[in-house]
């Protein structure tokens, strides 16, 4: 009989036991080291040195940082206001629409969501292309989009915004479908058009998806690395006024400052962090929406 | 004809029209795609927004014949994402089956650390393993790519639902009749949780095919390296604009995009849902 139980107490553990070891190995181990590397000048041969909050400090000192999360803040803001409008504008299109026409509208335009990000980016390399690109070819111009400085990141912002859009409509569309029948009934009784009801009811009553999705999407474009990086120089060398925070620690990877790249890691931590904490704030005591479902 | 057009310029119409305009801007790139993979260099150059003045078929027969390095990554791709998604859901299936159904010690300690490390930005990975998988030669291999990141905070919390709901009296009853704890759980629980299987999977494929960062570092022996990673290096390796392989680029693009986007279409409500109600965006 204690045999028995014995054997029962250990059975969640014999289940855990393989995703915990790799867990521990690729994930919670690596972790640690990262943390432990940010403190350490190491480059990858030799003895690890201990400088402190040195790693960081460079990077502070550094123009070149401040430029990268100057472009990273530039795309989480200049991507989400268009692909919001956008968004919302088919949400509520396809939600007044008739049955037929919102089984064919929705997965076109989401399809550009299951479309690669470097295949995308290769696409719009040809779209943005300087000598017969698909837009200067249509304008008979010789715009550079991908290497003109005050093009580049418009031409990165409008292939998030093409990537981003499919992903928030299904959102906006599930929400749409939540407002409740009874006040939009009710607006229509009293009269009010669909301008009115729109503005005045459905947008104040979808306040929190609006938040939700500015977050979700904040978080995941603070560490955005291929859109950039593919679109402009093909590779992983994107020029400086393109680059994202990201890019910092991929280069040092690259050249061997393990101790640098790892700062740059937690310091990239830092800002999803932050965001993460406002969410929670917004979010506390509210609908499940900003958790998990 | 002129009652026809009032008709269609109803103000109940104008949102047909805005979907109709909206889906040709939308899929206009994937048209580029593949018009642009049938057309010679010259035809891609001269009117790269349009269909082809001839259709040309030589693209393909590049990619399957002569510069093969493409549907070598294409293989690559397809076994490392395929071991990856069996090893990941394998895992975390059995992980979240012990969080739903068991009480142990250490559970809220280990969901709290599950819990902060989603926080975690992947990136923060990147040096650690490049220098553990530096030391153990595990650059370079197809080890790294399947087993690196199988182990993932939020597919445990993603299937720990799904399982929660499964009624505890069927597990009993199949306890009675003297199943044992693995057979319950790969004859009764996983067949139960092929919808929450299949949502997990459809994720997992997504990332795995898609990621180029992880890969791009760890392997640069091309003969290993995904789709994702050999593309790419066909525009940077001539190093001039004008040499650049595009249309072969097109026809590797529209190769890889065909079957998932066929899948799509046979599943999109499945795979509309799993890649937005779990709000996991990578």
């Amino acid at each position: 009989m204690i045999r028995m139980q014995r054997d029962e107490k250990m059975i969640p553990y014999l289940f855990l036991f393989p995703y915990l070891f790799f867990f521990v190995i690729f994930f919670i181990y690596p972790i640690g080291f990262s943390f432990w590397l940010s403190f350490h000048k190491f480059r990858g041969y030799g003895e690890p040195v201990f400088v402190g909050l040195k790693n960081f400090y460079r990077l502070f000192s550094y123009s070149k940082f401040w430029v990268t999360v100057g472009n990273t803040f530039f795309y989480v803001i200049a991507h989400w206001l268009p692909t919001i409008v956008i968004s919302f504008s088919l949400a509520l299109a396809v939600h007044e629409s008739a049955k037929a026409v919102q089984r064919i509208a929705k997965p076109l335009i989401f399809l550009p969501q299951v479309i690669a990000t470097v295949s995308s980016a290769m696409i719009f390399r040809i779209i943005f292309a300087k000598n017969s690109g698909v837009i200067n070819n249509l304008l008979g111009t010789q715009i550079g989009f991908l290497s003109d400085p005050d093009w580049m990141r418009w031409s990165v912002v409008i292939m998030m915004v093409w990537r981003a859009v499919g992903w928030f409509f299904v959102i906006f569309l599930a929400g749409l479908t939540l407002v409740s029948k009874d006040v939009e009934e009710a607006a229509k009784i009293d009269g009010a058009g669909f301008f009115r009801r729109t503005f005045r009811i459905t947008i104040p009553i979808m306040k929190n998806i609006f938040m939700f999705t500015f977050i979700m999407e904040a978080k995941s474009t603070l560490m955005v690395f291929v859109e950039p990086n593919i679109l402009i120089s093909g590779g992983m060398s994107a020029p400086l006024r393109v680059k994202p925070i990201a890019s910092i620690l991929v280069d040092n990877v690259r050249n061997g400052y393990f101790g640098q790249a790892s700062a740059a890691g937690w310091l990239l931590f830092l800002l999803v962090f932050l965001v993460t904490i406002i969410q929670f704030t917004l979010f506390r005591g509210k609908s499940e929406r900003g958790t998990n479902k | 004809m002129k009652r026809l057009n009032n008709k269609l310029l109803k103000p109940g119409n104008f949102k047909y029209i805005y979907l109709l305009v909206a889906c040709i801007i939308f899929l206009f790139p994937l048209f580029i795609m593949i018009m642009g993979s049938f057309k010679t260099p010259t035809d891609l150059s001269r009117n790269p927004g349009g269909f082809p003045t001839k259709i040309t078929l030589e693209n393909y027969y590049i990619l399957f014949t002569s510069n093969i390095v493409l549907i070598r990554g294409f293989l690559n791709s397809v076994y490392v994402t395929l071991m990856y998604i069996i090893l990941s859901t394998l895992l975390t299936s059995m992980g979240a089956y012990a969080f739903a159904k068991f009480q142990f010690k250490g559970k809220d300690f280990l969901f709290m650390v599950l819990l902060a490390t989603m926080m975690i930005p992947k990136q923060v990975l990147i040096p650690p393993q490049y220098l553990m998988f530096a030391k153990t030669g595990l650059l370079d291999t197809y080890t790294v790519q399947i087993v690196g990141n199988a182990a993932k905070a939020f597919g445990i919390f993603m299937l720990r639902q799904y399982f929660e709901a499964v009624p505890d009296s069927i597990l009993e009853s199949a306890k009675i009749e003297g199943a044992g704890q693995w057979t319950i759980f790969s004859r009764l629980v996983l067949p139960m949780s092929t919808p929450a299987l299949g949502a997990f999977a459809i994720l997992q494929f997504n990332n795995k095919w898609n990621d180029f960062l992880f890969p791009a570092l760890y392997i640069r022996n091309l003969t290993k390296a995904p789709f994702m990673v050999i593309l790419p290096q066909l525009v940077t390796e001539e190093g001039n604009e004008l040499m650049v392989p595009w249309t072969l680029i097109l026809a590797g693009c529209t190769f890889v995009s065909i079957p998932v986007i066929i899948a799509f279409l046979f599943l999109q409500d499945k795979i509309m849902t799993s890649m937005t109600a779990g709000a996991v965006k990578e």
